[in-house]
């Protein structure tokens, strides 16, 4: 008897293991792939569209915001009266019948018919409780200040996977910060159909991206903006950019650029439009460039202020080139204080000579000419300084006064910020915080780039360059009561190989209050027609903003 | 034996009611996001009267005219003392 009771006990023993060992590969090994069946069978899997982070200014007012809009879709397998709906549709949507009626006619599922529809659009084509048709919210970009900084924000297009991308500016440079991380959440319901829960497996805030926050002033912007539009129409000007910095810190408070592209319906636009020139297109500075070779001069103790020069009673010869000034107009032993007053080319090709090649290109490095300033903005370019052994000698006079040489707006401005700070270089930035999805702030400290020129040379280059604006070509112009350190700008365009002297890039670059400068500021105008000369052009337009934002940041006439 | 029974009873009277709790819970969600539209849309309207465009606008509309005189009270501190 006693065998039959062990066999029970074993037969049921392996039953149990046999038990034990399926729940084990249901419950253990198969238990992910079962989860997913099952989520399948109760519930319904939900794409959590990733919402992009904003854009502000530094009033932290959104210049780029979020809207919500509505995509709408249709299942034509759900229609039966196509040719109805499609009528319906494409007058309600405004669009061709004959499109929308191919869209409906689709042997597919799920067909987009349209995207930015309002909500109350939306809400008027609900009403008419059309079958086979639905609809599905999405964020896409809206802009209070309408086309404000276009260049300098960039826009959001599609990818080669149909979804959001930034390009250009800072949409494009700052993509990854931006957009969301798309999420998926799961709606369950019963066997009905009706939900039971409300949602699982959601977390919506790793979806949202985050938020930047400008050094940009709204208000500066908008200054800026309206007087250079005025400015380019005035002059006739094919084109113009505007740029203020904060020299202490390399704060980007205004970046501007036309003719710019509508944020909204940038595909309207020529793709040449995208680019943003302050820091994508070359140009020859021109005399602009100046300051830049005086101070290198200046700080390595080869001229003082005082310095005559005894080349500039006419034109000087550089391996058989005239080099002329721009009005043929000569100062005898012109010092380099009245150098830079009279925008002598004659006496830079002087101060470029004393320097020499190897502190002519060890200097503007120091002042990051030929390189890239580090701007957050998509589609920086810089053309590299030639090596010290392949310049000629009349390449290092030309330079000595800024012809010769493609730099971008941008170089410039942060080379010439150096002169405005003490000789201190301040890497330009225009984004000054990051604002993460749960509202943690991390500020972006400014850096320091270098420091190109003591501040003993900084304090006297300042006073040459106030001189220059107040006895210069340009001291009509000037704002009577403030100490303001600038130069002009006249740089022929050089087309097939020759410079055509009646095409030119005014320009002029400056700053302010020049004891303790809050900004400091370049105006370029592009092939002004009204007149050629910077000193007629650009300079008034850049008196003009510096008026106003005098007023803006409350400082009072000093003189 | 009692404490069973009554545990029991409650389990049936909580699963009860959270068996119809979805549909509360998703009309909830529904009128929380129609909120959160609506937000959404007039934060919308107000960032638009609140832009600098719309108030340049509006006030040359309004025949207000920009000031043209900086006229200022004090003068700022000798050099020496500002540093």
């Amino acid at each position: 008897m006693i065998w039959r009771y062990r066999l029970t006990l074993i037969i049921l023993l392996l039953t149990f293991c046999l038990v034990v060992a399926r729940l084990f590969y249901w419950q253990v090994v198969k238990a992910s792939e079962l989860s997913l069946l099952g989520q399948s069978q109760y519930g319904k899997i939900i794409k959590v569209l990733p919402q992009r982070g904003e854009i502000k200014t530094s009033d932290n007012f959104p210049i780029v915001a979020n809207k919500i809009s509505y995509l709408i879709f249709s299942n034509p397998k759900e229609i039966k009266d196509k040719n109805k709906i499609s009528l319906l549709l494409s007058k309600i949507l405004n669009t061709k019948e004959s499109s929308m009626s191919a869209q409906l006619f689709l042997d597919r599922f799920w067909v987009p018919l349209k995207t930015g529809l309002t909500t109350k659009e939306k809400e008027n084509i609900e009403k008419l409780s059309l079958p086979g048709i639905g609809f599905e919210k999405q964020f896409t970009r809206y802009y209070p200040e309408a086309s404000m900084a276009a260049h300098l924000l960039g826009f959001v297009g599609k990818d080669e996977a149909g979804q959001d991308k930034g390009y250009f500016g800072i949409e494009g440079y700052y993509d990854r910060l931006l957009k969301g991380k798309g999420g998926i959440a799961v709606q369950i319901h019963d066997a009905l159909g009706r939900p039971i829960l409300s949602r699982t497996n959601q977390n919506s805030k790793e979806t949202k991206g985050s938020n930047l926050i400008l050094n940009i002033n709204r208000s500066i912007q908008f200054i800026v903006e309206e007087k250079l539009k005025k400015g380019i129409e005035q002059y006739g000007a094919s084109g113009g950019l505007v740029g203020v910095m904060d020299p202490k810190t390399g704060n980007i408070l205004a970046l501007s650029s036309f003719p710019a592209f509508s944020l909204l319906d940038f595909q309207d636009y020529e793709q040449r439009l995208y680019k943003n020139p302050f820091i994508s297109n070359l140009y020859e500075p021109g005399s602009t460039f100046k300051p830049l070779v005086m101070s290198a001069a200046l700080n390595s103790k080869l001229v003082t202020p005082q310095t005559k020069c005894p080349v500039c009673a006419g034109p000087i010869s550089v391996s058989g080139f005239d080099i002329r000034t721009w009005n043929n107009k000569y100062f005898k032993d012109n010092n380099m204080v009245g150098i830079i007053q009279h925008s002598d080319n004659v006496g830079m090709v002087f101060v470029a000579q004393k320097l020499g090649v190897d502190k002519m290109v060890s200097y503007l490095s120091a002042f990051g000419i030929g390189d890239l300033t580090g701007i957050d903005l998509q589609g920086e370019v810089s053309q590299p300084l030639p090596p010290k052994d392949s310049w000629y000698p009349v390449d290092l006079a030309t330079k000595g006064f800024g012809q010769g040489i493609s730099i971008t707006a941008i170089e410039l401005l942060s080379a010439t910020s150096a002169i405005a700070n003490k000789g201190v270089r301040m890497e330009p930035h225009v984004v000054g915080a990051v604002e993460d999805p749960n509202g943690k702030i991390s500020k972006i400290p400014p850096k320091v780039l270098g420091k190109p020129i003591s501040q003993e040379t900084a304090k006297i280059m300042t006073e040459i360059l106030v001189n220059a604006v107040n006895k210069g070509e340009a001291s009509w112009a000037k704002i009577p009561g403030y100490r303001i350190a600038g130069k002009t700008g006249t740089a022929s365009i050089p087309v097939k190989g020759r410079y055509d002297v009646n095409q030119t890039i005014a320009s002029f670059i400056g700053f302010a209050p020049a004891d303790n400068p809050k900004f400091v500021m370049v105006v370029i105008l592009d092939r002004p027609t009204a007149s050629i000369y910077g000193a007629e052009t650009a300079a008034p337009i850049f008196f003009d903003i510096a008026r106003d934002l005098m007023l803006y940041f409350g400082i009072a006439p000093s003189e | 034996m009692f404490l069973i029974i009554a545990l029991s009873l409650m389990r049936v009277i909580v699963s009860n009611n959270l068996s119809t709790a979805g549909i509360t819970l998703l009309k909830l969600e529904n009128r929380l996001n129609s909120y959160k539209i609506e937000n959404t849309n007039l934060r919308e309207r107000l960032l638009n009267f609140t832009s600098l465009s719309y108030i340049s606008s509006e006030s040359s509309q309004l025949g207000f005219v920009k000031n043209k005189t900086n006229f200022t009270l004090t003068k700022p501190l000798p050099l020496a003392i500002k540093q």
